[in-house]
């Protein structure tokens, strides 16, 4: 019976995973993202199930409730909770893009319910601009990740600019220059045409 | 849309950050100043520019705010409404939300019944192969089980992926955890088998739940269901884009496992993992970490936080329970539990053993001793809930030796006692910063202020002492304080070492100390009083080492049953005697026999010293060898008082009842067990006294806890024999072929527990069945493979004979002579004897009448120690079966006088058919009665 070592449970192996993500083991990123994205998602689904009068997400609080969900808090430094959001970015966009596919999947009649002509037409307008967005950030990490990611981190998750700095080990101006010339490329991008 | 070429993105990017660079009225004039520029360039560079200047609030307001209203309105398109129908089932209502699905209650319009409809949540399921996921849950469809949710259908309809299962009224765990916070340790145990059973069931089957949690558990009428079994492999089967891009993880991370959350292979100790987790939030209303997590918030602690102790959060919780709990929660799924049965009744055990708190009258003492009490100690249990008893914090030691020389001497100890309670792995060491000097005072006075510190540093644990000079050495005293109550926790053997070299009296501290923390803080140590302790930490590992070596197992003799460990255990530490007592209990063979008496003999000098359980542990296994019943069951019974009333000592002092006919007394002891090893035995003994109902209940208890358990079925048969209800006993005997035979393990074949079946069946007149049972038992002996024949000739042979086919059986017992290699059977003799009690038997049922001479002269010859009337006993059976009465009377009376408890092997007398002879007659039956208690043996 030797060896016997209790342990806290999910949270903590999650924590460890983030922290060797955090000390440059990039193999647990692929272990970690589902994770992250199935948390997200599931306080995504349940925030729009009780808040769906303010049809509010509230960025920030929806990260920072699936950080801590996931996380020992006590056992993480920043540089590991600046992984933890880019992983969340990531999964967020991913989320989004999800259900803005969902949406037309739904407008095109599919689903139990077809969507009625009635429903808001910036409704559609939201939704092929997420997928478009999306399309748009693969081309442009095509070009310059660090671009793609700064907008990743901008958009999906609401990181600052100096968070943003902090997590690509750039300075702040830099940050400032990336994000100005990604949104002018992706307006270009995503213009009416 | 013109996405330029890579290679000149390079170059636009660099021009522009040279634009940017400048202030916003000078960019006008930048590309002016380069007119070297090729012109496709400086277009695209200016429209950018151009772009970035009118980029305005573009993505300035976030992306999932952006996508809110969007997002809600597919969750609201997609919530299907009263009235609509998936395939053939018409929804009536929405009854929740899961992380996966939306489940409904609706009416199954085919079969007329309400149904809970289960429908993926289409957002998750887009990019689905629909067909792996259909073909997954059909996989599952085939698991049955009292406490599995059965699936009853799955489809998908216009995109939507469902499943249906029964609608079951009911709250599910959640909603009741939600509702009362904690539940009653009865029905913890409760719900905690019936999921273990289900989860026992569906491992059995290759299918691992991977999803466990208090959601995915119904308390219906008749016990609690496991909902969604498989599920979580589906939806992660059909979102995997092959094997380099995993499905997605469905599970719940605050109930998985560490090795499902890292990727690895899971086998059904994941699940006993999630069912640990969902027990510990069962009892304390929470699930482990989130207390942990919390405190630490709150806290600002840094450090790794433990988990907290059950009992931390629930007074009144038996410690047992906090290691049990903690062994399911075990980071490598080798430390858990083999199987949710064995999980479901430790927790059973570790609830119902009665604590008993060590004696005021030590833990004053030693406080005396160390001259450090001074006020009274009292405490208020709710303002302390949190603590953590395996936090423990090291004071710096009082230093009254008055020489500055040896001042340091306490710091030196203080570091070394905290790497040793690091180096034991079973507590926590807490940094105290500063604090330590305030922590030893305020724990000595149990004063308001220790609660407080304590609180603040989570530490229901002080070690701290002093030391001095006496004469020509150095002296160290310590213990183990509990920070609560102020008391002592566990007393640490003093360590003394001359003054010129103060360092080994510290090593030796370290040592005791070492000890006597991993002694009170190891789960699989059972609470033990007045019993010796290892005062030296490597004592300790070798005696926790025989554990792994599955002493417990029934077959277990000698060196394989970490005897070993036990004997290196005591000569490690001479005072710590508990190891040879052990080995002492378990000699139920002339051969163990032997050993009790070496080991008496050995400790004879310091009998009147040793600890009070241990002395009377002792005393109870050497009258045991020798036949002296009534001093063994004296002897026993005082351990068991001495003990603290055990769990070990209560059962082994059933079984003593029981062999020897007091059943009202096995019956009372072992009730409140509660335990599957208490429950197989109190069928036996309900058995023998004609209460066949009540066995049966515990039987089915026994089986319940322990399912894969040939003992507890044919104990199932063997009640359902006395009650003459024929068809549950095959049902039985069919379960009893369908389970593992685990020979290893417990020591039984099918064929064993099958001929138990067809000796019941004949001694209550089913004479036609139990010569049906013996040649079904002969029929598994011949289908098993060659090398396991083999091997297991003795129960060949003892089935043939008691079917009746004595010539058969004769051949067989010869050839095991003949060929029996002495030493590969253990203890040869006890076999030589039981085979020659086989040829007896054999020659009084053919009436050869020279042969029963021979073997009644060689069995009148036995002498010697050990023999317990057991030959004896043999010997009466031969007149027995010749129908000799008086006789065989006269030599079962001398038998019993020799020391032969009449139920010693499982019913013993009661049904054995060799004695039909006597059932009836007046002496005989008189003799079977049950006896009243033990003073009227």
């Amino acid at each position: 019976m030797e060896g016997v070592t209790p342990t806290a449970p999910g949270e903590e192996s999650i924590t460890d995973l983030l922290v060797r993500l955090g000390g440059g083991d990039r193999a647990v990123e692929d272990r970690l993202y589902p994770l992250v994205y199935e948390q997200l998602r599931r306080i995504a689904h349940r925030r729009l199930q009780s808040e769906r009068s303010g049809h509010t997400l509230g960025t920030t609080g929806l990260v920072h409730e699936t950080y801590l969900k996931l996380v020992d808090q006590t056992r993480v430094e920043w540089r590991d909770r600046a992984q933890f959001y880019a992983l969340a970015a990531r999964a967020m966009r991913r989320i989004l893009v999800d259900y803005a596919r969902r949406y037309g999947a739904l407008r095109r009649g599919g689903g139990l319910r077809p969507i009625t002509l009635s429903e808001d037409t910036s409704l559609t307008e939201r939704a092929d601009h997420l997928v478009a967005l999306d399309e748009a950030l693969d081309r442009l990490a095509a070009m310059n990740a660090r671009l793609s990611q700064v907008v990743q981190y901008r958009y999906f998750v609401g990181l600052t600019e100096e968070e943003t700095a902090e997590l690509l080990g750039v300075t702040v101006r830099t940050v400032q220059r990336d994000w100005a010339k990604a949104r002018g490329w992706l307006s270009l991008e995503l213009r009416p045409t | 849309m013109g996405a330029s070429p890579a290679v000149r993105w390079e170059e636009v990017e660099r021009l522009i950050d040279e634009a940017l660079a400048l202030a916003p009225d000078d960019r006008g004039g930048f590309l002016e100043q380069n007119r070297s520029i090729d012109p496709a360039l400086a277009a695209e560079v200016e429209r950018l520019l151009r772009a970035i200047d009118e980029s305005g609030d573009f993505l300035v307001e976030s992306g999932p705010e952006y996508a809110a209203p969007l997002l809600a309105q597919v969750a609201e398109q997609d919530r299907i409404l009263p009235g609509q129908r998936i395939g053939g089932y018409e929804v009536v209502r929405e009854l929740g939300q899961g992380g996966m699905a939306t489940v409904y209650l609706a009416h199954d319009l085919r079969h007329d019944r309400k149904v809970a409809v289960k429908v993926v949540h289409p957002e998750l399921s887009r990019g689905f192969r629909t067909e792996q996921f259909l073909a997954e849950i059909r996989t599952m469809a085939r698991l049955q089980h009292p406490h599995i949710l059965p699936l009853h259908d799955s489809g998908e309809v216009d995109g939507l992926l469902f499943y249906v299962m029964p609608y079951i009224e009911g709250d599910t765990l959640r909603q009741r955890i939600d509702r009362d916070t904690r539940l009653e340790p009865d029905e913890v145990v409760r719900i905690t088998r019936d999921v273990a059973g289900a989860l026992d069931s569906a491992h059995r089957h290759g299918v691992i739940h991977r999803d466990i949690k208090p959601e995915n558990i119904l308390l219906a009428e008749g016990g609690a269901l496991v909902a969604d079994f498989g599920i979580a492999l589906a939806i992660s089967a059909a979102s995997a884009r092959g094997p380099s891009q995993p499905g997605w993880i469905a599970g719940t991370p605050r109930y998985m496992s560490p090795e499902q959350v890292e990727g690895g292979a899971l086998d059904g100790r994941s699940d006993l993992y999630a069912l640990g987790v969902v027990t510990f939030e069962m009892l304390t209303g929470q699930p482990p970490s989130a207390g942990a997590t919390v405190t630490a918030i709150l806290a600002g602690r840094a450090e790794v936080a433990p988990p907290p102790s059950l009992r931390a959060l629930r007074t009144g919780i038996p410690p047992a329970v906090d290691a049990v709990v903690a062994q399911a929660l075990a980071r490598r799924p080798e430390d858990r539990h083999p199987s949710g049965g064995e999980f479901a009744e430790a927790l059973q055990r570790s609830l119902a053993v009665r604590r008993f708190s060590r004696t005021a009258v030590i833990a004053t003492a030693v406080l005396l001793l160390s001259g450090a009490v001074t006020g009274r100690m009292y405490y208020k249990r709710h303002q302390l809930a949190a603590l953590d008893p395996k936090r423990v914090v090291i004071a710096p030691f009082a230093d009254h030796t008055g020489d500055v020389a040896l001042s340091r001497l306490g710091v030196l100890l203080a570091d070394r006692l905290a790497s040793g309670m690091t180096d034991i792995q079973l507590v926590q060491v807490v940094d105290a910063g500063g604090a330590e000097a305030k922590v030893r005072e305020a724990a000595a006075q149990g004063s308001g202020g220790a609660r407080a510190l304590a609180e603040g540093l989570g530490a229901g644990s002080v070690l701290w002492g002093s030391y001095y000079r006496r004469g020509d050495s150095i002296e160290f005293e310590a213990q183990l304080t509990d920070t609560r109550s102020g008391r002592i926790a566990e007393p640490i053997v003093s360590a003394a070492a001359p003054v010129s070299d103060p360092t080994a009296a510290v090593e030796l501290l370290r040592q005791h100390a070492m000890a006597a923390a991993a002694w009170h803080f190891a789960p699989w140590i059972e609470e033990l009083e007045n019993s010796s302790r290892p005062s030296n930490y490597e004592a300790f590992r070798e005696f926790s080492a025989a554990d792994g070596v599955g002493q417990a197992s029934w077959n277990c003799r000698f060196a394989e049953c970490g005897y070993d460990h036990w004997r290196r255990a005591y000569a490690l530490d001479t005072n710590f005697v508990l190891p040879l007592i052990l080995i002492a209990g378990r000699g139920d063979t002339p051969g163990g026999c032997r050993l009790t008496d070496s080991i008496a003999e050995a400790l004879r000098p310091r009998h009147d010293l040793l600890p009070g359980h241990d002395r009377a542990a002792l005393d109870a296994a050497v009258a045991g060898c020798h036949g002296e019943r009534r001093l063994q069951l004296t002897a026993a019974e005082e351990a068991f008082q001495a003990g603290g009333k055990s769990v070990g000592d209560a059962l082994d002092l059933g079984e003593l009842y029981t062999a020897n006919g007091f059943f009202r007394d096995a019956v009372a002891i072992l009730t409140p067990l509660d335990s599957a090893t208490a429950a197989a035995q109190l069928v036996i003994t309900y058995h023998l006294l004609g209460e066949y109902e009540k066995a049966l209940v515990w039987a089915q208890a026994a089986h319940r806890a322990d399912p894969d358990n040939l003992v507890t079925l044919s104990c199932q048969a063997r009640a359902n024999v006395g009650l003459g209800r024929l068809a549950k006993v095959e049902e039985a005997l069919e379960a009893m072929l369908k389970a593992s035979t685990n020979a290893e393990k417990r020591g039984v074949t099918q064929a064993l527990a099958f001929s138990w079946v067809a000796r019941d069946l004949d001694a209550h007149g089913y004479s036609a069945q139990a010569r049906d049972v013996y040649e079904r038992a002969l029929a598994w002996c011949r289908s098993r493979p060659r090398e396991e024949q083999e091997k297991d000739q003795k129960t060949y042979a003892l089935v043939l004979y008691q079917a009746g086919h004595w010539e058969k059986a004769r051949a067989v017992v010869q050839h095991i002579i003949a060929t029996a290699a002495p030493s590969d059977s253990g203890d040869p003799l006890i076999w030589f004897r039981g085979a020659q009690s086989l040829l007896g038997g054999i020659a009084a049922h053919l009436g050869d009448q020279r042969e029963m001479d021979r073997v009644d002269q060689w069995l009148a010859s036995r002498k010697g120690p050990y023999l317990i009337g057991v030959p004896t006993l043999d010997r009466a059976r031969m007149a027995a079966i010749r129908g000799d009465r008086e006789r065989a009377m006269t030599l079962i009376r001398l038998a019993v006088d020799q020391g032969y408890p009449p139920y010693l092997q499982d019913l013993g007398l009661h049904d054995d058919p060799d004695f039909k002879s006597l059932w009836g007659y007046p002496p005989f039956e008189e003799f079977r009665k049950p006896k009243e208690s033990p003073g009227g043996s």
